[in-house]
């Protein structure tokens, strides 16, 4: 067994009173691909910004490959190899699709060479199969292109662990197909281990091999998927509706 | 394409020519002057641009760091008797330091923190130098300056040198990766951050920049003037700057320095106005916010080349 890449101890965070993430430990194992599912409300985004240093946290530590790096601003995470995505998905008002996609090889001592980190945008965009846009405006975008548009800025960071907040929200069939084989692609051709926020959805299922399921900020069960839809907390959290059905 | 196209490089060489030439046509000084101030303005409103109009976080106060180059210029001259061409290297980095300051806890927060804090700041540095006329001669200003150049061409010449190196420089500056970035940044931090980039780092030297040109320009306007006065802190000039940068385009830094050269020449005809050029800017900046969302000289000027094509 590997170390895991990512390990939470006793993550915990409260928004005037309401703990929105409460004493949640979980280790995300090296090369999975892992989902946190939960109803809206559930802590899940709040989990995330604190793993990424977007919230700082009340109490708990973060380790990335047994380094402790709770509270460490965003900026310097994301160098580090943990990167995420947002739950809604947004253009860059002014920017083209490839100067989007570019944008974290821009900055002041990105230390990438110019013509390298161009071709590495220019395969990103096939990859998400946004090459023909890539001069488009990136507000002229559609949401599902959007949202592959920010799968593949994040990979343009060559992330070790990439967090992604509900990739398939807002998307049509066809598209959460697409994103799903985009994710099984990443994690296989570019070894980055991937974890996802899903409130609940089948596609979700098949794709994650261990799912963590939080309720009211903490976690409740954890497991395969086949283990976790039949467990009581996730059932009743579900109230009636079956947890992946769409 | 990012960087400057043929036509945009031929037309402000064109214009840096003609205005070369005009002390060949006039030796009118009164004209001269006329243009150097225009000139100041031009730097100064480009200069807001560069932070405030790539990034959106609007600058309420740059009069302060014109203001800042200005007296630091002109107390080098009058206490201690140091060149005025000192005094122009000197004071961007005076106003530069300053912004940095400024910046520092101000950029980092979200909502209308960095433009009450710059309105704040450039309103009690206003006062202050009211106060302490002991050392910056109140209402009077510093005034004494010893001329630097020998003749009004001579420094109408050093300023528009000056102006066109800043603002080509600026314009490079926003049509680089850092330009891109601090777009992007404008767009959404939040992005940027999780883009690796450190996001206030960006904006607070972008700041300084943006502080040491208005600096730079308040010590070319203050040697063209001869005096430091207290008006170079007032509010009043920070709101003309503003509406000049929205007459010439928000983050073209070419859009607003041009309208900041042209209102300044046209104010300066409506001199009879007096007292009411601030309500002139006013409705000007009411007319154009209505009416525009880019301003009127970045679109003009694409429609022309439109044309022109
Ligand atoms: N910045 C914030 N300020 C106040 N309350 C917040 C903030 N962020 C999240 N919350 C609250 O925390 C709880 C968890 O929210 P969130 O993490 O977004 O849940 P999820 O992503 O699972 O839908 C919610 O009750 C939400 O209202
Ligand atoms: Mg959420």
């Amino acid at each position: 067994m590997t170390d895991p890449i990512l390990r939470a101890v006793g993550l915990t965070r409260a928004f005037g009173g309401i703990k929105a993430v409460s004493d949640v430990s979980i280790a995300v194992r090296t090369g999975s691909i892992t989902g946190i599912l939960g109803p809206n409300g559930a802590g899940k985004t709040t989990f995330f910004n604190l793993l990424t240093g977007f919230t700082k946290t009340g109490a708990g530590e973060v380790y990335l490959q047994q380094e402790r790096i709770t509270n460490l601003p965003p900026h310097l995470l994301a160098r580090r190899g943990l990167v995420r995505t947002f739950q809604l998905a947004k253009p860059l008002a002014g920017l083209t699709v490839e100067e989007t996609v570019l944008l974290p090889a821009l900055r002041v001592g990105a230390g990438q060479d110019r013509r390298q980190a161009r071709e590495r945008a220019a395969y990103l965009l096939d990859r998400v199969g946004l090459a023909a846009k890539a001069e488009a405006t990136s507000e002229s975008l559609t949401y599902g292109d959007l949202r592959r548009l920010e799968i593949a800025r994040a990979l343009m960071l060559r992330p070790k662990l990439l967090l992604l907040d509900e990739p398939f929200a807002g998307l049509g069939a066809g598209e959460i197909e697409t994103v799903s084989q985009l994710i099984h692609e990443i994690r296989d051709r570019e070894e980055v281990t991937v974890l996802i926020i899903e409130h609940k959805l089948r596609e979700f299922f098949k794709l994650v091999e261990t799912v963590i399921v939080m309720v009211a900020g903490e976690v409740v069960a954890e497991g395969t998927p086949a283990e976790v839809v039949k467990h009581p907390k996730v059932l009743s959290a579900y109230l009636g509706e079956r947890a992946y059905e769409h | 394409m990012r960087f400057f196209n043929r036509t945009d490089s031929v037309v402000s060489l064109a214009a840096l020519a003609l205005l070369a030439a005009v002390p060949l046509l006039t030796s009118d000084n009164y004209v001269l002057g006329i243009l150097i101030t225009a000139i100041c303005y031009a730097i100064w409103a480009g200069s807001w641009d560069l932070l405030s109009g790539l990034t959106g976080r609007e600058n309420f106060g740059h009069s302060l760091f014109i203001g800042a180059g200005a007296y630091a210029a002109a107390y080098l001259n009058t206490a201690y008797g140091i060149d005025l061409g000192w005094g122009i290297v000197v004071a961007p980095l005076v106003s530069g330091t300053l912004g940095a300051l400024i910046g520092l806890p101000t950029l980092r927060l979200q909502g209308p923190y960095f433009a009450l804090a710059t309105l704040v700041a450039s309103a009690i540095a206003h006062t202050l130098c009211l106060l302490l006329w002991r050392v910056t001669g109140g209402e009077e200003g510093l005034s004494g300056i010893l001329p630097m150049a020998g003749s009004q061409s001579d420094y109408y010449y050093l300023v528009l040198t000056i102006g066109f190196v800043s603002i080509a420089a600026m314009k490079l500056f926003a049509l680089s990766d850092a330009g891109l970035v601090l777009r992007a940044i404008g767009s959404d931090e939040a992005i940027c951050r999780a883009a690796a980039i450190d996001v206030d780092a960006y904006k607070i030297t972008t700041f300084a920049f943006s502080a040491a040109f208005a600096g730079l320009g308040g010590a070319l306007f203050a040697g063209y003037q001869l005096t430091a006065a207290p008006d170079l802190l007032s509010s009043g000039l920070s709101i003309t700057i503003v509406v000049m940068a929205y007459v010439g385009g928000m983050g073209t830094i070419y859009g607003p320095a041009v309208a900041a050269l042209f209102l300044a020449l046209i104010v300066e005809y409506l001199r009879g106005f007096g007292e009411y050029r601030l309500l002139v800017y006013g409705l000007i900046l009411l007319v154009v916010v209505r009416l525009t969302r880019h301003g009127f000289v970045d679109p003009f000027w694409r429609w022309l080349k439109g044309r022109l094509a």
